[in-house]
């Protein structure tokens, strides 16, 4: 196996979410070698993210859901970007009119709004943006 | 005794001296020690031998202890013959002590020369002056170290708001409280980064501004976190800036990051600046002295080569010149003596007669001494120096005839006490106008201060007296008022002392009885014969009476002239002397047209013929009376007015005319009755109906929303049914052909991997996501095991890819049967391979199905909560379901921002409409959902049931904010919301309202910093 360099953190408390998109990013990642990791809980996704870091790992983007127990894919979002303002978020959620969304693009901490039901190949060129002029 | 060490300016200054001295006493050495650390130092350069010379020591100290000035005139003969052995470099030796500004000897300022000699009365003054500007420098020196203690003090002591700065602005040093308050100010850096100057000159001019600019100033940090007051001191090149921080609302001690403790007090910059003050001060004392002794000692020169050249020529010389050997025998007398000096001192041959004269000779030649004296004989006046001369043991008189002089001086004297006289007794005769002028005066000297001031002014006499060389402060409070007037005056008088001009004003006092007293003042200088102002003088007259009068007077005519009623003033043969503005205006006329016409001139058109009867009666009589007359102007205008008769008179109550005052009464008379009352009505229906209407379109348009919406809702819970059973089938048919699909032959795979496919498919806890790190890890794991157990197995591809399948499949290696049925497949790849497909499959079809049926639930909860309004027949309703249903719809609100605490007894079932109650659930729980979307920290919201003997209540609390007591009352009004903008239509709480009376219900409410609590309570059923 190939020396870890890349990783892609995906959150969402719903499982049939993540089934869906570890299906979607496994085809669209295509075999790269890329640490797909998957969270239900936000709380469990930021000390990863933390970890993660320290070994040199780059992280190539969070996808975050909104309406999360804990706290929100927003609240996240500003927690991770107050840490690392170099990480990539997106967000993939059916709540495209939260006022916490609106402040999260006013501010410029997020890379892209994906609502829900999406449309793989909308997932798909979010993602290439971001991995385009990585190396594998 | 030691050299100083310590070397600095002063030095210089003493070596200055000590060079004066020598020159002026003619000495070869001159030293001044000061006492440093109770030792009596060498400040002065000087022979070092010669300085440690043990008799200038012990000399020295001798003088220190004595505390007053000795001499040695002769070193050899001090000791006689019995102590030839005693050597000494000197002959000479004197010492006079310095003194400090406590008259404390502070040091010894000491001359000697190698020749025996004796110190003359000039020579010893001028040592005596030159010591003292000796005691000036050390007493600058000591107030310079003090200076610096005092900065250090400051700096360590002070609150440790301080900062150095360099003059480029840049800090150099920090105080310790700064470093607190500000920590990110570093040494080097400008100050401007930190700390912004609140002057106009800016932070960069901070240089520019004087050290004696004792004004406060402030400065606040850049992030306006932070203000200081401050002043400052140059020292050295460097600006120290001491400060303090302002305190208040706004920058509170949290903001600078300090306690109270690190507070105190400002005092020692102030004692700093004083001190600094006053050594400038003593320094610049202490040149003058030095340069004018450095003068002095040109002139004493000048008048020594005088007298030396004088002495060669004695008998050229106009005044007596005498020489006496030392029995007092005339040796010698220049021609000028023989004029008078011989006789007036009875000196005949080398006699002297005159017993008084011949003592005090007598006396200098005992004493080796000189003096200076007057004499006086035969009405001749001399001036006589009586010199003893050491070298030839001789006593020289310099005389001078001085007679004339005096005579001047007396005929002066004379002239001046005449001269007194004369002024006293003008001043007498000033004196007594001004004592009997019938207004105050008063003199004052430049200061302001009493010179004078008459009875008129101050009537008391003894305070009269007093009040000389006081000021107008002294007197206010003498007379125990206000120093306001005293401060007007001190304005003034200084406005007076700068324009050299008179200045005029009124003064207005309230005297004890409450009447007012207006004084016309004025105030202003005398000058001297010079042009110079020497006093000013103020004097003041009464004009209460006038200036009342004249105010009366304007104020009348203020009123008679602007008012809206007609005036006309008539002399005593009732012709028109004045009328005002108003009656002309009216009638048409001007002022000049009607002076000196009949009142007649307005042509009343009497209505009544009586009333002018009455005007007539009554003027005749001179009483007042009152008519309602019609006028008809210039132009034919015809107006009512009200007409006031009434006599006139003058001071002295003499009847001098007549005054008539008209009111125009038109308006009144045109419109008896008048529309007001009618337009008040008018506008309160024009309101009231407005209101209504307001109301009325507002409940309508909630009305029609609700419709809307309820419409809507149907509509979409309609249109969402029908796809959502289309998918719910299609994921069945899908899983259903599939698996039939598996089972029909094809060559993939064996019938007995088919089947263990599908089992294993079907069973398997399947899922796709699982994190990369956790799959990196099982992926080593199992090719471990993989290598273990299977280590004879040959596969196309390699164990590492196997085993990521079996991963991938979330196959765990404790599943060795598995394991080992697909190891032992021909192609164990491709079966994994497809197992995982037909696993995603399956998962997906999973995920459809599950995704449907949540759909469908909400859709359900949607229909049963909009359920048309026809179905209004009342039936048992669970509460429990009831309120679960209207939780559900919340739920996305509810889920990740509120804890949700829901116990309502399951068997509580109540008689009533489950729309209705919906309705009220849905609102209640709403409220408390957006009362708390504000707050930060745990959200809670619980819904739980009470039970009682004849009634059931639901308790919906949550702990958002607390609701107003005066918002409580009206809550449950129609359109009261305090939800502003954010779609708040008012109508929650009303409905709520409207839902409980139709349950038979009531609510109760009740709001505190813990919980805001809805109670509804019901009615048992029977």
């Amino acid at each position: 196996m190939n020396e870890l360099r890349y990783a892609v953190i995906c959150v969402d408390d719903d499982p049939m979410i993540l089934q869906v998109l570890a299906f979607q990013l496994d085809k669209i990642l295509d075999n790269k070698s890329v640490l797909v990791e998957f969270y239900t809980n936000p709380i469990d996704a930021l000390a990863d993210i933390d970890s993660l870091i320290n070994e040199n790992i780059d992280i190539i983007f969070v996808l975050v859901d909104y309406q999360m127990p804990e706290m929100t894919g927003a609240e996240l979002i500003r927690k991770i970007k107050s840490k690392y303002n170099h990480l990539n978020c997106l967000m993939l959620s059916g709540q495209a009119n939260s006022t916490q969304v609106s402040e999260l693009e006013k501010d410029n901490l997020l890379e892209k709004f994906i609502e829900k039901p999406w449309d793989e190949d909308e997932l798909r060129n979010a993602v290439m943006k971001l991995i385009k002029d990585k190396t594998f | 005794m030691k050299n100083s060490l310590v070397t600095n300016n002063y030095n210089k200054d003493f070596n200055d001296i000590v060079e004066l001295v020598k020159e002026v006493c003619k000495v070869d050495e001159a030293w001044i020690h000061l006492l440093e650390q109770n030792d009596l130092r060498l400040v002065t350069h000087g022979p070092a031998k010669k300085s440690i010379e043990p008799n200038l020591i012990s000399f020295v100290k001798e003088v220190h202890s004595k505390k007053n000035h000795l001499l040695i005139e002769d070193f050899s003969k001090k000791f006689g013959n019995q102590s030839k052995q005693i050597s000494s470099f000197y002959m000479f030796y004197a010492g006079f002590p310095i003194h400090d500004v406590n008259e404390e000897v502070v040091g010894v300022l000491s001359i000697a020369h190698n020749k025996a000699m004796k110190l003359d009365k000039i020579k010893k003054k001028s040592i005596e002056v030159l010591s003292k500007s000796v005691s000036l420098l050390y007493d600058k020196q000591h107030l310079d170290s003090h200076k610096r203690s005092c900065l250090n003090q400051m700096l360590n002591l002070n609150n440790g708001f301080y900062l150095k700065i360099r003059e480029d602005l840049r800090i150099t040093e920090i105080g310790p409280n700064f470093k607190t308050s500000i920590p990110e100010m570093r040494i080097g850096e400008k100050l401007k980064n930190y700390l912004v100057y609140q002057n106009h000159l800016g932070l960069e001019n901070l240089f520019q501004i004087k050290t004696s600019d004792r004004s406060v100033h402030f400065f606040e940090t850049t992030n306006n976190n932070q203000r200081y007051k401050f002043s400052f001191v140059l020292f050295e090149n460097e600006m120290i800036i001491s400060a303090s921080p302002i305190i208040n609302a706004k920058f509170t001690l949290k903001n600078y990051a300090l306690n109270l403790n690190d507070f105190s007090k400002h005092d020692y910059i102030a004692e700093y600046m004083f001190l600094q003050q006053t050594s400038a001060k003593s320094l610049k004392e202490a040149r003058v002295i030095s340069e004018n002794l450095v003068k002095r000692n040109l002139e004493l020169r000048v008048a020594q080569n005088e007298i030396g050249e004088l002495s060669k020529f004695p008998s050229e010389n106009p005044n007596p010149i005498l020489r006496f050997s030392k029995n007092v025998k005339l040796v010698y007398k220049n021609p000028a003596s023989e004029l008078n000096f011989v006789t007036d001192f009875g000196i005949k041959e080398d006699m002297i007669f005159d017993e008084d004269l011949k003592n005090k000779i007598d006396n200098i030649i005992k004493t080796k001494s000189s003096t200076s004296i007057f004499e006086s004989r035969n009405k001749r006046h001399y001036s006589l120096t009586i010199v003893y001369v050491n070298e030839f043991e001789y006593v020289n008189i310099y005389a001078s005839d001085i007679t004339t002089f005096i005579k001047k001086v007396n005929q002066n004297e004379e002239l001046l006490i005449r001269l007194k006289d004369e002024m006293q007794e003008q001043k007498e005769f000033y004196e007594f106008i001004l004592n009997n002028l019938p207004a105050d005066v008063a003199v004052f000297d430049k200061k302001h201060k009493y010179v004078f001031v008459n009875p008129q002014g101050i009537k008391n006499k003894k305070i009269r007296q007093y009040m000389i060389g006081k000021d107008d402060f002294e007197y206010f409070k003498l007379k125990n008022t206000t120093d306001e007037k005293a401060k007007q005056r001190r304005k003034i008088f200084n406005s007076v002392l700068r324009k050299k001009t008179f200045v005029s004003w009124q003064d207005e006092l309230i005297d004890k009885k409450g009447e007012r007293e207006i004084v016309q003042r004025s105030m202003g200088p005398l000058f001297d014969e010079n042009g110079n102002v020497k006093y000013v003088i103020g004097y003041g007259t009464d004009v209460t009476k006038r200036v009342l009068a004249e105010e009366e007077n304007t104020r009348l005519s203020l009123v008679a002239k602007n008012t809206n009623n007609g005036v006309l003033i008539m002399n005593l043969s009732r012709k028109i002397i004045w009328a005002n503005k108003a009656i002309l205006h009216r009638s048409g006329y001007t002022l000049s047209e009607v002076v000196g016409k009949s009142s007649n001139y307005f042509s009343y058109k009497g209505i009544s013929h009586n009333a002018l009867e009455k005007v007539k009666k009554a003027m005749e009589m001179k009483k007042k009376i009152s008519v309602e007359l019609l006028h008809s102007s210039r132009t034919g205008r015809e107006y009512w007015v009200d007409l006031n008769v009434q006599p006139l008179y003058d001071n002295d109550n003499n009847h001098n005319g007549f005054m008539f005052v008209e009111f125009d009464i038109t308006d009144r008379k045109k419109n008896e009755n008048t529309i007001q009352n009618l337009n008040v009505n008018l506008e309160q229906m024009v309101q009231e109906k407005t209101a209504k209407n307001i109301e009325l379109s507002n409940s309508l348009r909630d009305q029609e929303k609700m419709v809307t919406i309820g419409e809507l809702a149907a509509g979409v819970a309609h249109d969402l049914n029908t796809p959502l059973g289309a998918i719910r089938s299609g994921a069945d048919n899908i899983k259903y052909t599939l698996t039939r699909l598996l089972n029909t032959d094809n060559s993939v795979c064996s019938e007995n991997e088919k089947n263990f496919i599908l089992d294993f498919s079907e069973n398997n806890d399947f899922d796709l996501y699982v994190g990369g790190i956790q799959f990196r890890k099982e992926c080593l794991l199992f090719t471990k095991y993989l290598k273990n157990e299977f280590s004879e197995m040959n596969h196309v591809q390699s164990i590492d890819e196997i085993a990521m399948m079996f991963v991938k499949n979330r196959i765990s290696t404790n599943e060795s049967e598995i394991i080992e049925f697909i190891m032992k497949s021909n192609s164990s790849y491709e079966l994994l391979q497809f197992l995982y497909d037909i696993q995603i499959i399956f998962s997906f079809v999973d995920t459809i199905q599950a995704s449907g049926e949540k759909a469908s639930l909400v859709v359900q909860d949607l229909r049963s909560f909009i359920k048309e309004k026809k179905n209004t027949k009342q039936g048992m309703v669970n509460l429990n379901n009831n309120i679960q249903t209207v939780l559900n719809i919340f739920n996305h609100n509810i889920k990740s921002f509120i804890e949700l605490h829901f116990d309502v007894d399951k068997t509580i079932e109540i008689m009533g409409l489950d729309v209705r109650l919906f309705q009220l659930w849905s609102n209640l729980i709403k409220n408390s959902i957006e009362c708390m979307e504000d707050m930060t920290g745990l959200k809670k919201l619980n819904v739980y049931s009470k039970k009682n003997i004849k009634t059931v209540s639901i308790i919906v609390e949550n702990n958002g904010p607390v609701i107003p007591k005066d918002h409580l009352a009206k809550i449950f009004q129609k359109f009261y919301t305090t939800k502003g903008k954010r779609n708040g239509s008012g109508l929650g709480l009303s409905i709520v309202k409207n839902v409980l009376e139709e349950h038979n219900a009531n609510i109760s409410v009740k709001s505190n910093e813990q919980k805001t609590q809805f109670k509804i309570t019901f009615k048992k059923e029977k």
